[in-house]
């Protein structure tokens, strides 16, 4: 099967099975290697990719549902000025997050603030949660993910 | 290496008619919406998925809310997260309760409504609270147009109530080639609602209960329980009994219950845990509805 879609902005058409999981296929067929290998049942959250700007396990997607679709993986995301906000809010707060961990906690931290610009500490406390990894302190991601909020909101208000 | 076997047919409708017709042509083919269901259990990258699957992701009539002031309806493919964003004072609160503990973001994302009634394998965390709620379901199907006289639609809809859904064995009734697109839910005000999943030795117990109050009087209560085993356990005579009682309970009132309810448990064969774990969330719920506060939602 053809899939086309748009990986980090640019169009991509993949010839590989309608069942193989789009984890797979962005790490294996499109050598995305920011998207980890983890549980495969979704909860681990290290495989996460934006999916049309919404959070989701790419373990879970199998690849004929990401048909037209738009995939934001940290490699494309890496690009952004929102990612240099999310790394310089996590360096401030003294987060030290490991390689297997790290690409998924920026993703999911972009995706809530792309959400809620100021998050409450229980909107904080779910996002922290997509990510089972447990490299970094609970208090310090907390604190690292209100510094790069401000970061966030500081650049919109700025234009 | 294993032998993969072929590829499976995808069939991607992006209307509820050709969805009907597709899966009136293909009624073993698999449904596919948020996928969370059909893949978890996936081992290695393959899915081997067999036959045909029709992703329904594409249908936007299936993904559509809609408010009135009798009821919130909405469609089957609507993803657990956009009804948790509607919030509390939209969504019934054990159903908000139950939404937000089905799993971390980006379960929620992907998991739809339609998908957690629909599934066989697990508790259908929310069926007990769309039962209580008295809420119901449409089911549509394809119909072919027969006769020139008679003016039918594309597909055949019906409305029944969710309890309806599921029969004895807990198992869904619904013919082959029928879907579940839309979920209605009255818009009642319960003085409280609570919703309870404790996982347990072997299964997990699911406990919902509503109460409404008027001047210190139980005018309605609902209690279920759930497990794997059974999908739903009620008992009217006993909601019934309790009806009409001032409230707060007496302790002597509260032991009499424990007493029935335990009795009545140890008749449906559900293990002395699970007993145990219902009587003492039913305990805790009459107390909390007991407490003095303003007659408000806890």
């Amino acid at each position: 099967m053809n899939i086309i879609c748009n990986v980090n902005g640019k169009e991509v058409a993949v010839e590989t099975r309608p069942d193989k999981k789009l984890s797979a296929v962005l790490r294996d067929d499109l050598n995305l290697k920011g998207i980890r290998k983890g549980c495969g049942t979704g909860r681990c959250g290290s495989c996460l990719i934006l999916l049309d700007d919404q959070l989701v396990a790419s373990c879970l997607v199998p690849a004929f549902a990401a048909r037209h679709k738009s995939i934001v993986t940290i490699e494309g995301f890496s690009q952004t000025k929102e990612f240099s906000d999310i790394v310089t809010g996590f360096k401030e707060a003294g987060v030290h997050l490991c390689s297997y961990c790290a690409p998924a906690r920026v993703l999911s931290t972009a995706y809530m603030l792309r959400k809620h610009i100021m998050p409450t500490e229980e909107q904080i406390n779910d996002i922290i949660s997509s990510v089972q990894c447990r490299c970094s302190s609970f208090s310090h991601l907390k604190k690292g993910i209100i510094q790069a909020s401000i970061h966030f909101s500081r650049r919109k208000d700025n234009g | 290496m294993a032998k993969l076997n072929r590829p499976p047919v995808i069939y991607s409708p992006t209307t509820i008619q050709d969805l009907l017709k597709i899966y009136h042509l293909n009624p073993d083919a698999l449904i596919y919406a948020g996928g969370t269901g059909l893949l978890s259990g996936a081992e290695g990258d393959i899915l081997h998925i067999r036959g045909s699957v029709i992703n329904i992701a594409g249908v936007e009539e299936l993904k559509k809310i809609n408010r009135t002031d009798r009821y919130l309806e909405l469609g089957a493919s609507v993803p657990v997260s956009k009804v948790i964003d509607l919030g509390k004072s939209i969504v019934p609160e054990a159903l908000y309760i139950a939404l937000k503990q089905m799993g971390p973001p980006q379960i929620r994302n992907m998991a739809t409504i339609g998908g957690n009634i629909c599934r066989q394998a697990n508790t259908m965390d929310i069926f007990p609270i769309l039962h209580l709620h008295d809420c119901q379901v449409e089911l549509r199907r394809f119909r072919e147009y027969r006769s020139p006289r008679r003016f039918l639609k594309g597909s055949g809809s019906k409305w029944i109530p969710v309890s309806r859904l599921i029969d004895n064995d807990g198992k869904i009734i619904m013919e082959s080639g029928e879907i579940l697109t839309r979920i209605r839910i009255p818009n009642e005000n319960w003085t409280f609602e609570s919703y309870r999943k404790i996982d347990g030795p072997g299964s997990p117990l699911i406990f919902t209960a509503l109460a409404r109050l008027d001047k210190h009087i139980l005018t309605d209560i609902r209690l279920s329980y759930s497990t794997v085993r059974e999908k739903l356990i009620r008992n009217r005579d006993l909601e019934a009994e309790m009806i009409g009682r001032r409230v707060p309970f007496s302790g002597r009132d509260l032991t009499l219950l424990e007493g029935k309810l335990e009795a009545y448990f140890k008749g449906t064969g559900e293990s002395s845990f699970t007993t145990a774990r219902a009587s003492a969330l039913t305990i805790q719920f009459l107390e909390k509805i007991s407490e003095p506060v303003d007659e408000g939602r806890v």
